[in-house]
């Protein structure tokens, strides 16, 4: 994976991002203080929980972050240019052609009105307008074959309700790609509402298609096994603010954080641990956005917390090793990670 | 908890033969009549005191399976017993006892709450319908159930709104065993909580299992997670249970060629073992159905016999049964060729 860095240039580089939103008692901070890149060729799996801001990253990198909330500061380097600063026919040019985003329900991201051929046409229209209908229908045809649709032409009149959850899943993915020079593709929880013989071939295809175009891949969801089965690297999320980047052997192998290490010990896993015993918990809940501790986010939950230092300062998000950034004050004192005996026979 | 609490154990929910198939179109001549046969002749016993999962995709019938114990639906035919007594089609003393004695925890934490009710209240009316004592006395139960599930008893005043995804599923919990009953069907308990959440969720549940002797049936997705919480397992695909055995049975020896391309595809939280999807193709859409087994379209051992013939339940070994033609011949096929698990480069 080293390859990935530094011989190419990163195509999305985020410094310093910060999305607020107005609130009762003063603005929110939804996504504080992010730094991020993604190479060219390379997933990068995003994980946190619901309400941690990993949706709002991809907003704001496309700039659809909802009113009243707004970027209040930082950059979004795309190839180097500044989305942020972009004005709106510029990024609209850019939307869904260089940069694609791919939904979880592939019900809600289909107009259940148009026929797959006429939406897939769309994006074409909009972006390639200078094509004719026959070559859009080539297009969409020979696309619809690269995601592994069958029988691509008779689908091509059907609505979206006389097809599978997979193959609508197939037909979003379709859409995201037709423009043909995708340069990031952002994946909101792709298979998180597909049952999981399903799951597993939609992922296949994701790497198959990413790896083919070497597009770089912001892989969102909070499924460590998709992670694990998918992404190159991994950054996970926690409160607005990113607490370890690692790449994903170092991450499931020796994760740095407490929150990381909390997240992977809780996972039921087969074989491992006693049936019907107490899994390992974090406790706690997530805090709310609103009403932050001062000091750590994770301070409250957090099994290695020390009173004076993790209550005071915001850990910084430092490099542990090479490639493993995480943001705590302890990191140099914890001890190594375990985790539960594995029983299997 | 070793075991299938053994078969000399007096179930407390029995299951026999549960048919329910619902009729959609036909009103009009010119409309096609179409049978979906949800669930299509299912059998199982639930022992005292042990937990039995159900598992499979969306649309394999297992919630149909949950309303029909509940009584939410009235079966076309097939008998359902609670205590050797029969649940179906129940007059007024035995729907009341059936509410009493049958509880359901649901999947969704903020759908399942009434909204404008204080929790207080909520916990309030299974005591009520029970017809326990005064005001005082209620109160008292409420605080102490909300303390059996590891709630601050002071919850009560608030409203759902207020709480976390967390605490509302301990609600929704105390709001289930409150009323003292024998079983609790779990739909997908933790599906809808973090990541983070659903551990300490699934500690509940096995701590009232132990302290109160419950019995739950456990209708999940989730593979890893039934392997820790369940005693038994049963497969369903289309309507149908396809596989059962004891949990331990089934994780070590999966028969059902279904069943071992399910544990193929849950993705493993781990990189170093990435794997292929284990089947291709789709559930088969219910007007192909006609003989033969369900799963034939998918599955990477049929032959001529298995689109002939649909293949009974049958033991394999002590009460481990498998609908398959070929049940003989996939005892270790799981290890062995078309199951395993590959290295993904």
């Amino acid at each position: 994976m080293d390859a990935f860095h530094g011989v190419t240039g990163p195509v999305l580089e985020i410094r310093d991002l910060h999305v607020r939103f107005p609130g009762d008692r003063g603005p929110v901070a939804i996504i504080d203080s992010l730094d991020l890149s993604i190479a060219k060729g390379e997933i990068l799996g995003l994980v946190g929980e619901s309400g941690c801001g990993k949706t709002m990253l991809a907003r704001a990198i496309l700039r659809l972050i909802p009113p009243p909330g707004r970027a209040t500061g930082g950059k979004i380097l795309f190839d180097g240019v500044d989305l942020l600063g972009l004005d709106h026919e510029n990024m609209r040019l850019i939307r869904g052609d260089k940069i694609a985003i791919v939904l979880q329900e592939p019900m809600t991201s289909l107009n259940p009105a148009l026929k797959i051929g006429d939406q897939i046409g769309e994006v074409l229209k909009a972006h390639r307008p200078h094509l004719g209908g026959a070559e859009r229908m080539a297009l969409t045809l020979d696309l619809l074959e690269q995601v592994g649709i069958q029988m691509a032409s008779q689908r091509l009149v059907q609505y979206p309700h006389e097809l599978s959850g997979g193959i609508r899943q197939r037909v979003v993915i379709a859409m995201a790609l037709i423009c043909g020079d995708v340069r990031l593709l952002i994946a909101d929880e792709p298979t998180t509402a597909l049952d999981v013989t399903i799951q597993a071939q939609i992922l296949e295809l994701f790497t198959r298609l990413q790896a083919e175009r070497r597009m770089a891949v912001l892989l969102i969801t909070h499924d460590l096994g998709v992670i694990a089965q998918t992404a190159h690297r991994v950054a996970v999320m926690y409160a607005g603010r990113i607490v370890e980047i690692a790449e994903v052997n170092q991450l499931f192998d020796s994760p740095g954080h407490p929150y990381t290490r909390g997240l992977l010990q809780s996972l039921p896993r087969r074989g491992v641990g006693l049936p019907k015993s107490h899994l390992p918990a974090i406790a706690g809940s997530v805090p709310n956005l609103a009403n932050l501790p001062g000091g750590c986010s994770f301070y409250d939950r957090c099994p290695h917390r020390l009173e004076d230092r993790c209550q005071a300062t915001v850990p910084a998000l430092e490099e542990t090793r090479p490639g493993n950034w995480v943001r705590c004050h302890r990191w140099r004192e914890l001890p190594a990670f375990e985790l539960p005996a594995d029983v299997r026979p | 908890m070793t075991g299938f609490a053994t078969e000399n154990a007096e179930p407390v929910l029995e299951v026999k033969d549960l048919v329910k198939h619902f009729v959609s179109g036909g009103n009009w001549p010119w409309q096609q009549r179409r049978e979906t046969r949800a669930v299509d002749g299912i059998s199982f016993k639930l022992p005292a005191g042990s937990t039995l999962a159900l598992v499979g995709e969306s649309g394999c019938g297992k919630s149909t399976t949950a309303k029909l114990i509940l009584q939410l639906l009235e079966p076309d035919s097939g008998d359902i017993m609670l205590g050797g007594e029969s649940i179906v089609r129940p007059d007024k003393d035995a729907l009341r006892r059936l509410r009493r004695d049958v509880q359901m925890v649901f999947q969704d934490p903020y759908a399942s709450l009434t909204p404008h009710l204080r929790i207080g209240a909520i916990l309030r009316e299974p005591f009520l319908v029970k017809g326990i004592g005064s005001r005082l006395e209620i109160n008292a139960r409420v605080r102490s159930v909300l303390t059996a599930v590891g709630l601050d008893p002071d919850i009560a005043q608030r409203f759902p709104h207020e709480l976390s995804g967390g605490q509302r599923q301990r609600v929704g919990i105390a709001r289930a065993v409150a009323g003292e009953p024998r079983v609790i069907v779990c739909d997908e308990p933790v599906s809808a909580l973090d990541v983070s959440i659903r551990s300490q969720i699934i500690n509940l549940l096995l701590d009232l299992q132990k302290s109160r002797g419950l019995s739950y049936l456990f209708i999940s997705h989730d593979l890893d997670l039934v392997a820790h919480v369940s005693d038994a397992i049963a497969v369903m695909y289309l309507g149908k249970i396809v596989e059962q055995a004891p949990t331990t049975t089934f994780f070590a020896k999966p028969r059902h060629p279904y069943s071992q391309a399910l544990l193929a595809s849950s993705p493993i939280p781990d990189p170093k073992r990435r794997t292929k999807p284990a089947i291709r193709g789709e559930i088969m859409a219910g007007a192909d159905l006609g003989s033969g087994c369900h799963f034939r379209n998918r599955c990477p051992l049929a032959v001529n016999r298995c689109a002939e013939a649909e293949p009974e339940l049958r033991a394999v070994a002590g009460n481990h049964i498998v609908a398959c033609h070929r049940a003989d011949e996939t005892a270790y096929a799981h290890e062995a060729s078309h199951f395993q698990v590959q290295a993904r480069t």
